[in-house]
């Protein structure tokens, strides 16, 4: 017990903070249907005092300092395995961040879910969520890390099936569980390397570890980053998870859930040996120019929006990789902010054109942008809060996400700098992003909000509750006005982290000439443009479903090799053996019928021939006795005499 | 002593033709007859032994025999007569009341 | 009488009782029968208070059985002889809470009471009583005396193949119960009591068995015993029978397909008890006779120990898969996790080992939820195949709760005690290499693929079943949600897998120690190489 270490009443307030969304999950379990509206409304007052409740812990704490509680849950080998709290910078900032995201979500859902059937097991699902998300956070001990990391992935998918009479919905849930149970496999051998090497899963105590074994321990455990983060190769779920709810997308999809592989990566950061870092660092930069392309050609809102996440995320994974760690988890929570207000601004679009929909009885599918247009004027407050949000995520000064992707691209350059080597590649992949990313963007935003109205139909501006997320997400995107000096890399989200603010003229100016000359080109490229279909071939995630429909009709080929083997061989051999005793059994039973009882009948037979042969003598006829006594003393006579 | 070893053949000769017409005979009368022959016999032989003895012993056996012999003649053919009274034959074969039907 | 005494047998003689009841009454068979479950709950809940947690066997009873002089033979003793450890405790807990939940279940019934429940007494009795002994021929007795029951309850009050998947059940056990005798007949001859002096004591306990001072110099399965057959000495030998007869129990791949078979046939409750009990007999023998009493085969066979349950794994899984009926389904996927608690004990580490007793309790909880889940839907419909339903979560509300509660927990969800045994095992398998070098790491790691094809087949029953548009094809009416009493047997199962997969010390307390003598003492190599 290590209660000295951290002051039990803050123990006390983190246990608090966890076990109230869950809490709130439980709620949900028990209230009857009758008072379904009950749910948002108090799911989303248990979220502000979980939010609240962080944001206490967050400056309670000292902030450069680890503070940890942990108690035993098992023993086994003699060694305990220890479940608790470590609350250190980055998990503090984290915390807060999942707790307001998911405070602003509950608020939006409650606007966005009114009147659908699954209302209460919606909230429960998010309350459960949020706990999970939390937990996993907090999480001293790896073991730990792991249950909740595959929690979240439950909530994962029971959300984005939450509409499941939708057979897509169903579909895109169980695939989105399925691709991410093949990273989890990763994390549990790296977990069970870990426990081989060292006997100990707490992150604190993984410094101190050093064997062969380390980086493939730090290549499982990135596997299973992989998987949660949609990093390539398993990043093919996360486009098809935009069946679910919009908000549900903004959450789990974008801000949190994806994100905590990449939390993971800086919370272990100690465990990854050099050659490990360049697996994560090669992995981060495919996937990120591989989802910046991807982004480019969808035409769907969200699959769009959701691309643009496996960028980011990937973008963020190399900068971990390539000794921008800083940078990378400051980005990631500029991220979260950001890509939530972009995800719910989306939700507001299309809750708006469903409710126009609904009355004039359209059929269009509202989420393709060639649909779209010229929203602008008729939903003025979602368009700000995204336009803001776009910015940040194209990295336009005055942002956050300006100030992350600097320290990123300033980092790499000087990790890259030292002489030509294939580090080159992964910054000039990074390059790569930057300018893309505002084109992707710009093409969304212009289709969306800026061209000419495709079609006259009524909009109303969705509900309060929907807006107000949208527009805090979008001041918490907005970096100046709370930096001392926003040139200096330091934003309310990223302050408590120790920021380098060694800012690099040169690398400044290159990137916002390469975002300036997307945005012109972009202008040039969308302004006049049609969009038509294209070849799905474009599509990153056509390959890898691909190989995915290919790896499942060979488990499928293998299933039914095996159920034909158990059916053919295995039964079959049985049948047989059973097949051989029972002809066996046949022919002991012929040869028991007609040689053994043969035998018996044989000697009754003969018995009874001999019978009726002596009785044949006795035949009643007085001449044959008298007969057979002459003889028999003629017999005796001729014995007697001679 | 050649006489009667003549004799004693003509004994054995009856006793052996009236066994034969025992065995071989399916009237009853006939074997009744038969078994008289066989008497016969026997006296001829209780006769012609006496000779080789002093003393009657043979030859009053040999009237004992006559007379048990009648005897039996009349009872048997009474039966004999009683028995074709009710099954209407004398054949013994035919006559297998007590005999276990097959 | 001890307590585990009167938890043997009051089943026994609520059984004889039942005989003099009147069969038209066939409420007072449910009554009487449930009436025993609670009062061996109530029993259990002494025993474990009289249980203080720690190495050895504690809730010792020994009474002498049979004593025969057998002149120059020497002298043959068999002792009544029960106790709880480690091992067994959580085993006999298991079966006293799954009988329960079975006579619950039973209520449906409706086909000849007094024969069920006077079996299913019997059962009960049997069971219990053959976790506890510990000489081998009251094992075999109790052992025995377990399957007959099982045979009818299969063979009169099962599907419509009953015939033949009851005596397909029954000839795999036979065989796997001979071959058992065959060892127990070669150990016998072998092994005397310490204490027996000029005249030689054979006995038939099996804590004297597995010391091996106590076997007989020169004798059959003596440690340096000269009988060899073919390339291995008769201990090996032995030790392949032992194996082959208990993961015929299990079961394990390839002597496994009396499971499907048997499992669709039979009526829920004893479906019920086959998966969650019966098969736990298979790991139970292994880590009470074969494992104890032949270190040396187990050493020596450690491979293909680890290789079967290896193989059962991913071969149950992939059969799971191919399954298109539920209950065919859950029966694979039981030979898919049984093939972890084989892994777990070829890996003989303290991990391993604990992992193994985790996953036997764990998937008795899961597994009896599995079953009385799979029997909910017969119930209403008497059709078990997957594609006939669809869309069930719109009209089945707590059914689809419970579904998925015991899906997930089967899959290794965390938080559910299935999670708890397979990670340990995972853990023990792969340190393996390092600390005894008798699992390679890989099988541990390909091991992993079965929890991604354990999620997938279960995601996709899921989705075929739950998901989508509401269709049942067997019935124009709406199926009804779970009732009271299908509430009632479910929840406790879906607490017990919650509680022991967040506390699992609860149980660790018990499995501990045992693990650890299991490894440290009864399994050390010193003893073993030197001759």
């Amino acid at each position: 017990m290590t209660a000295a270490e951290f002051p039990s009443s803050f123990f006390l307030l983190a246990l608090i903070l966890l076990s109230l969304p869950l809490a709130s999950a439980c709620f949900a379990f028990f209230i009857k249907d009758k008072f379904a509206w009950l749910s948002p409304v108090v799911s989303s007052l248990i979220l502000l005092i979980t939010f609240i409740l962080s944001v206490v812990l967050f400056f309670q704490l000292d902030n450069q300092s680890t503070n940890k509680f942990t108690i035993d849950w098992f023993y086994i080998n003699k060694k305990s395995i220890t479940i608790g709290f470590l609350l250190d910078a980055p998990a503090l900032v984290m915390l807060a961040v999942v707790s307001f995201v998911s405070l602003l979500v509950h608020i939006f859902s409650a606007g966005y879910m009114a009147g659908d059937r699954g209302l209460v097991r919606y909230f429960g699902m998010l309350g459960f969520f949020t706990f999970a998300m939390l937990g996993l956070v907090m999480s001293s001990n790896l073991l730990l890390t792991f249950c909740f990391w595959e929690l979240v992935g439950f909530s994962s998918y029971r959300l984005i099936g939450h509409w499941f009479e939708k057979l897509v919905a169903a579909q895109a849930s169980t695939k989105a569980f399925l691709v991410n149970k093949v990273g989890d496999l990763g994390f549990l051998i790296g977990l069970m390397i870990l426990w081989s090497i060292s006997g100990n899963l707490e992150i604190s105590s993984l410094t101190q570890i050093s064997s062969s074994w380390l980086t493939a321990a730090g290549i499982c455990i990135f596997i299973g980053v992989i998987g949660k983060s949609a990093q390539f190769p398993l990043f093919n779920w996360l486009p098809d998870a935009m069946e679910g709810p919009t908000p549900v997308s903004a959450l789990i999809h974008a801000a949190t859930m994806v994100a905590a592989g990449v939390f993971l990566l800086v919370r272990i950061e100690s465990l990854f040996t050099p050659a490990c870092l360049v697996v994560i660092s090669v992995i981060g930069s495919i996937t990120t120019v591989a989802g910046a392309i991807g982004a480019l050609f969808q035409f769907d809102i969200k699959r769009i929006l959701a691309y643009s996440t496996i960028s980011q995320l990937g973008f963020m994974v190399m900068a971990i990789g390539s000794g921008a760690a800083e940078g990378g988890y400051l980005h990631l929570l500029h991220h979260a902010f950001f890509k939530a207000g972009l995800f719910l601004g989306a939700g507001s679009v299309i809750h708006a054109m469903h409710q126009a929909q609904h009355l004039t009885h359209g059929r269009m599918d509202v989420q393709d942008i060639r649909n779209l247009g010229g929203l602008r004027k008729k939903l003025p407050n979602t368009f700000l809060g995204f336009i803001i949000c776009a910015a940040a995520l194209a990295g336009l000064p005055l942002t956050s996400g300006f100030l992350s992707k600097e320290l990123i691209l300033t980092d790499m350059s000087a990790w890259a700098s030292s002489d030509i080597s294939w580090r080159w590649i992964v910054v000039g992949t990074a390059w790569l992003v930057t300018f893309l990313t505002p084109l992707y963007i710009f093409r969304l935003v212009w289709f969306v909000f800026l061209s000419k109205p495709k079609d006259e139909i009524q909009l109303q501006e969705v509900p309060l509750i929907m807006r107000i997320p949208v527009l805090l997400l979008s001041i918490g995107a907005i970096t100046f006005l709370f930096a001392q000096d926003s040139w200096r890399l330091t934003s309310l989200i990223g302050r408590v982290l120790p920021s380098s603010n060694h800012l690099d003229v040169v690398t400044t100016a290159v990137s916002l000439l390469l975002i300036s000359t997307s945005l012109v080109s972009g202008y040039f490229i969308y302004r006049q443009k049609k969009l038509r279909q294209q070849s799905d071939l474009l599509s990153p995630q056509f390959y890898l479903d691909w190989a995915n429909k290919q790896t499942i009709k060979f488990t499928f080929f293998l299933s039914g090799m095996a159920a034909s083997f158990d059916r053919k061989w295995i039964d079959a051999f049985i049948h047989g053996v059973a097949y051989v005793q029972v002809t066996l059994a046949h022919i002991v039973g012929w040869s028991d019928r007609n040689l053994v009882d043969g035998f018996v009948n044989g000697t009754a037979y003969g018995a009874r021939g001999i019978g009726a042969m002596t009785r044949s003598l006795a035949n009643g006829k007085i001449q044959s006795y008298l007969l057979w006594a002459m003889a028999g003393l003629v017999i005796f006579i001729f014995w007697i005499l001679y | 002593m050649a006489k009667t070893d003549l004799l004693f053949y003509l004994s054995a000769f009856l006793f052996c033709s009236g066994l034969l017409i025992i065995f071989t005979k399916k009237n009853a009368i006939m074997i009744l007859m038969g078994i008289e022959l066989m008497l016969n016999a026997a006296n001829l032989n209780l006769v012609l032994f006496n000779f080789q003895k002093t003393g009657m012993e043979g030859q009053f056996f040999a009237l004992f025999v006559i007379i048990v012999a009648v005897c039996e003649a009349a009872v048997g053919i009474a039966i004999i007569l009683k028995t074709y009274h009710y099954y209407h034959t004398s054949a013994i074969d035919q006559i297998s009341d007590l005999k276990e039907r097959p | 009488m001890s307590l585990l005494s009167y938890l043997i047998f009051i089943p026994i003689l609520a059984a004889l009782l039942a005989i003099l009841i009147p069969a038209r009454l066939p409420n007072s068979f449910r009554v009487l029968s449930l009436t025993i479950s609670i009062i061996q709950v109530i029993i259990l809940i002494l025993i474990v208070n009289q249980y203080t947690f720690g190495s050895g066997f504690q809730l010792i009873e020994k009474i002498p059985w049979i004593t025969l002089e057998l002149g120059t033979w020497g002298i043959l003793k068999a002792e009544y002889f029960v106790a709880l450890d480690g091992l067994s405790s959580p085993m006999v807990a298991l079966s006293v809470g799954i009988m329960l939940v079975a006579t619950i279940s039973s209520w449906t019934i409706d086909k000849n009471q007094k024969g069920y429940f006077i079996l299913l007494l019997i059962l009960n009795g049997a069971i219990i009583g053959s976790f506890c002994a510990l000489d081998f021929l009251l094992f075999y007795v109790f052992f025995e005396f377990m399957l007959l029951p099982m045979y009818f309850l299969i063979g009169i009050w099962g599907g419509p193949k009953r015939e033949y998947a009851s005596i397909k059940f029954f000839l795999y056990t036979l065989l796997g119960s001979i071959l058992i005798l065959l060892v127990f007949v070669g150990l016998y001859l072998s092994v005397k009591t310490p204490d027996s002096n000029e005249q030689v004591v054979h006995t038939f306990n099996v804590l004297h068995m597995q010391d091996s001072d106590n076997l007989i110099p020169g004798s059959l399965l003596s440690l340096n015993s000269d009988f060899y057959l073919g390339p291995y000495s008769f201990r090996l030998w032995a030790f392949l029978l032992l194996f082959i007869g208990f993961i015929i129990k299990l079961p394990a791949v390839p002597f496994h397909t009396w499971l499907p078979d048997a499992h669709v046939e039979a009526p829920t409750p004893i479906s019920v008890i086959l998966a969650a009990l019966l098969l736990k007999f298979g790991g139970y023998g292994l880590l009470r006779f074969a494992y104890p009493i032949f270190p040396d085969g187990a050493i020596h066979f450690s491979w293909l120990v680890g290789f079967i349950g290896l193989v059962s794994i991913i071969y149950g899984a992939l059969n799971a898969m191919a399954s298109r009926d539920l209950k065919r389904l859950i029966a694979y996927s039981s030979v898919s996790h049984m093939g972890f608690v084989l892994l777990g004990i070829a890996s003989s580490t303290v991990e391993g080992i604990t992992g193994a007793v985790y996953q036997m309790f764990s998937h008795g909880i899961i597994s009896a939820m599995l079953f009385l889940i799979a029997g909910v839907l017969y119930d209403r419909t008497h059709d078990r195949l997957i594609e006939n339903y669809s869309g069930l979560a719109t009209k089945m509300k707590a059914y689809t709760a419970f579904v998925l509660i015991a899906f997930f927990a089967s899959m290794g969800l965390p938080g559910f005690a299935g999670f708890m045994g397979e990670v340990m095992i995972f853990f023990g398998a792969f340190q393996s290499q390092s600390v005894n070098g008798l699992v390679p790491a890989w099988m541990a790691i390909t091991a992993t693929l079965g929890l991604l094809l354990g999620a997938a087949y279960y995601l996709w029953t899921i989705q075929r079943m739950f998901y989508g548009t509401y269709s049942v094809r067997s019935s124009l009416m709406d199926l009804t949600d779970l009732d009271r009493r299908e509430f009632i047997m479910l929840l406790p199962l879906a607490l017990a897998a919650l509680i022991f997969g967040i506390l699992p010390q609860l149980l660790l307390n018990y499995i501990n120690p045992f693990a650890t003598d299991f490894t440290s003492t009864w399994f050390s190599f010193e003893k073993l190489l030197t001759p």
